[in-house]
């Protein structure tokens, strides 16, 4: 099984879409809120290069989507 | 170790499909919690064990800090014995729902990417399609869902080898941006006139706008259909376009090039101005500081808005004029055209020339239309941008769909709890229209794949509209009707997920189809949604000759309120000068010939306006007691006419008297219609004032298509604030019919309807006009 990493906001109405998908599919991840957790955030920035839109999707460490359905968020801090 | 406890709690409420139990889920992991939750079948069902500090700080969190769509009636907290879990587990529910996927309004340009459509060096300098992950098409180019590029509009363009690139790239704002093209692979842009067609994006962009600033008339195709443009400031070209478009008197819509020039235009305060910029980009409605001749006959407003696409931009910096009139490409009430050949057709002889884009428009969507008002921002069309957002989680197990009302129509589908209401469509008299209508509710249904034996279908009351019986043949198991003017009070309630509150409903508005078959628009109510509305009060009766048909000539409307008073002057003579018109409606009441009774407010205006002199034929829907409302602003606050509340009605004899009256006299006209509108502010307010204090009530819901009237809003904020009566309007959905189909949705789902049959039944018996 992939280990799957969504990283997302509390906010962020999109992230809470993904997840409910993810959880509808029965698929075991971790979530980070990377409004609140610094280390996630930066994470996040190495992955996608510096982009600011969330949710994101990872896959074995490897972004597989960003966004849900063509809406995302931006997360506002540095 | 603090000896552990239990307890076993139920969540009543909008709870399920709003992320509740992830969020309980968390809640339990951070309070070092065990247990499990689930979805019972009567909310959400939770079992929690561990040290007492953390059950409490849970229960805490439940109720102060739900999910931001979850909207809670009850919690039960009962103390229970620990069984001994080391974990916090999301238990299976029976009915495990998949959660619903939601269809992304339109976005407008983002910065980065105008960055590059302006930089010489990128590959999509100057493209009309640049987009990304953050802006651009959605809801105008899904055919189907998932949003994936084949099931796009977008389809038949391969990406190449650039474009898939960046697609592929997660470091790339192009990543998976579905709708993703540049000048290589995409569609593009062409001009075409008589005199022959200009290939290219940048060549027909430049002679587009060579044209524009020549005077000439523009047909463009923008993200949801075609626009008519053409030099907001060249007095020429705005007469040309109203008499070739057939558009009297109705105001036109302005583009400014940006906020500046917009600020320019109208007043705007920081909340319009918000407004303006937001994503959805809304035609802002505000007070006009520029003079336009032309463009908003009659109207001390303006609407404008802002560039939302590559090709606005594009034009603007192609040297277009920086104000330009912007209207949806149609003859005049018919739907924005959208599909090329049909813009084609039915523009030739409008537009001077073509600007015509290949990527193809999924679905007809017109520009919003918003203002900031004395309650806040409200929208009066809700379409581009905003559609098809859920504006509100109505609890219901079954999806339903709920039709509207025929004009101004939108329709609601609730799926999973989420109320989407679908753009606005416009008026089902038109074929196109209902067209539009029919293929919206088969887009809806089959996106968010409802099962038509599953849906509850809503439609208004009226026998006779077009969407109840559009509503009738889809087949539904269970077809119900709901009561127009509670549909409209239901809508407020509704965004607001109030659905127990008990409050004082006020519904005004032109014409709905009344419990008693006569033509209803000022009627009062008490009650909640969950409950259902019961009518309290309402305008006194008055003969409306011609029944509906009255609505376009004031004239015909004031025949019938005017022949309740007692020695009326000789209104065919000065200062009156009725025409003959008014004598034939007169005739109509005396044999009683097509004469129905009404208790509508518009009607109300429209004989007050004929008073005051506007005698002729309406040529658009409220355009009298719009003429009225300007009239009124220009006069300073007068002494109020009399509009008594009396033997359980609201009597408008003595505020059509004091009318007549004071133009007999001579008065001004604008000090007249000042009287006469804050005569019924004042009237209103003392009926709402005796209701509430009656029913001990404190909230008064104002709703339906005369709460557009911002003056009326203002008086009756002043007047009621001193009552501590808190006043409740339309934000996310128009007062007007646009707003109706959210509002029988959420009735239906509290089961407050009228089986359909039984209101055939009436049909066959009332013969309704």
């Amino acid at each position: 099984m992939a280990k799957i990493e969504l990283y997302g906001t509390a906010r962020c109405p999109h992230t809470q879409e993904m997840r409910e998908w993810l959880e509808w599919q029965r698929r075991e991840f971790e979530e980070y809120d990377v409004e609140a957790d610094s280390a996630a955030r930066h994470r996040m920035r190495v992955l996608a290069a510096g982009q600011r839109s969330v949710p994101l999707l990872v896959e074995d460490g490897k972004v597989v989507q960003i966004g849900w359905h063509g809406r995302s968020c931006m997360v506002d801090v540095e | 170790m603090t000896m552990a406890s239990a307890c076993s709690i139920r969540v009543r409420g909008v709870v399920q499909g709003v992320g509740f139990r992830p969020f309980v889920y968390r809640l339990a992991r951070a309070n070092t919690l065990a247990g499990w939750v689930l979805n019972g079948e009567g909310g959400v069902e939770i079992f929690v064990e561990g040290a007492q500090p953390g059950l409490q700080a849970f229960v805490q969190d439940l109720k102060t800090q739900p999910p931001p769509a979850a909207s809670i009636a009850e919690i039960e907290v009962h103390a229970a014995a620990p069984v001994g879990l080391n974990e916090f587990t999301i238990r299976e529910s029976q009915h495990r729902e998949r959660p619903t996927v939601r269809i992304s309004p339109d976005l407008p340009v983002c910065d980065a990417c105008l960055k590059e459509l302006f930089d010489p060096v990128d590959p999509r300098y100057l493209y009309p399609y640049i987009n990304c992950t953050n802006c651009g098409p959605r809801y105008t180019v899904v055919v189907g869902l998932p949003y994936d590029r084949p099931n796009t509009t977008m389809r038949r363009w391969p990406l190449d080898e650039y474009c898939d690139a960046q697609y592929r790239d997660p470091g790339n704002r192009r990543f998976h941006a579905q709708p993703v093209a540049c000048p290589a692979c995409g569609p593009s842009y062409s001009l075409c006139s008589d005199a022959g067609i200009v290939h290219g994006n940048e060549a027909s962009i430049r002679k587009a706008a060579q044209l524009l600033n020549d005077g000439s008339i523009l047909a463009m195709k923008g993200i949801g259909g075609y626009h008519l443009a053409c030099d907001a400031r060249n007095t020429t070209s705005v007469a040309a376009l109203r008499e070739r478009k057939y558009r009297k008197e109705k105001p036109f819509a302005l583009m400014a090039v940006d906020i500046a020039v917009a600020r320019s235009l109208v007043e705007l305060g920081a909340e319009a101005e918000a407004l303006l910029l937001s994503s959805a980009r809304p035609i802002v409605l505000a007070l006009a500081k520029a003079e336009l001749p032309g463009v908003a006959p009659d109207n001390d407003e303006l609407g404008v808005m802002l560039p939302y696409t590559p090709l606005h931009h594009l034009l603007f910096a192609a040297g277009t004029p920086e104000i330009l009139v912007m209207t949806s490409a149609n003859r005049s009430s018919e739907p924005i055209a959208y599909e090329d050949e049909e813009a084609l057709d039915r523009l030739s002889g409008i537009a001077d020339a073509f600007l015509i884009g290949e990527r193809p428009i999924a679905r007809r969507v017109d520009d919003s239309v918003a203002r900031v008002g004395t309650f806040g921002a409200v929208i009066l069309r809700r379409a581009r941008g905003y559609a098809p957002g859920a504006v509100a989680t109505i609890p219901s197990e079954r999806p339903i769909l709920a039709v509207g009302a025929d004009l101004k129509n939108s329709v609601t589908l609730v799926v999973n709890g989420q109320a989407f209401v679908s753009q606005h469509i416009g008026d089902l008299g038109h074929y196109e229209s209902l067209r539009a209508f029919e293929g919206t509710i088969q887009d809806l249904i089959s996106m968010y794949e409802v099962r038509l034996e599953d849906l509850i279908v809503v439609h208004d009351s009226h026998p006779q509209y077009l969407s109840t019986a559009h509503a009738l043949t889809l087949g539904a198991r269970q077809p119900v009707a709901v009561q127009h003017h509670r549909a409209h009070l239901a809508s407020v309630l509704a965004e607001r997920g109030e659905w127990e509150t008990r409050v004082v409903g006020v519904s005004f508005d032109g014409t709905g189809y009344g419990d008693d078959g006569s033509i209803w628009g000022g009627e009062i109510f008490v009650g909640s949604v969950s409950r259902g509305f019961e009518r309290v009060t309402h305008l006194r009766s008055a003969s409306l000759p011609g029944g509906d048909a009255a609505a376009q000539y004031p004239v015909q409307a004031a025949a019938g309120f005017l022949a309740q008073l007692d020695g009326l002057p000789n209104l065919t003579a000065a200062p009156f000068n009725f025409p003959q018109r008014y004598l034939n409606a007169l005739e109509l009441i005396r044999k009683d010939v097509r004469t129905f009774s009404t208790t509508s407010i518009g009607r109300l205006f429209d004989a007050a306006a004929a008073l005051l002199g506007f005698t002729r034929e309406v040529t658009f829907e409220g355009q009298a007691a719009m003429w009225l409302e300007q009239l009124a602003r220009s006069a300073a606050l007068a002494e109020p006419y009399p509009f008594p509340f009396a033997s359980g009605e609201l009597d408008f004899r003595l505020l059509l008297q004091s009318v007549i009256r004071d133009r007999l006299l001579g008065r001004e006209r604008g000090k007249i219609a000042r009287a006469f509108q804050r005569g019924l502010s004042q009237g209103l307010r003392d009926a709402l004032v005796a209701i509430c204090q009656m029913q001990n009530l404190d909230v008064v819901v104002l709703s339906g298509g005369v709460f557009q009237n911002e003056p009326l809003l203002q008086d009756l904020k002043s007047l009621l604030g001193p009552e501590r009566i808190e006043i409740w309007t339309n934000h996310a959905v128009p007062p007007n019919d646009g707003g109706i189909s959210l509002g029988q949705a959420a009735l239906a789902a509290f089961g407050q309807f009228e089986l359909s049959t039984e209101v055939a039944r009436s049909r066959d018996e009332n013969n309704y006009a």
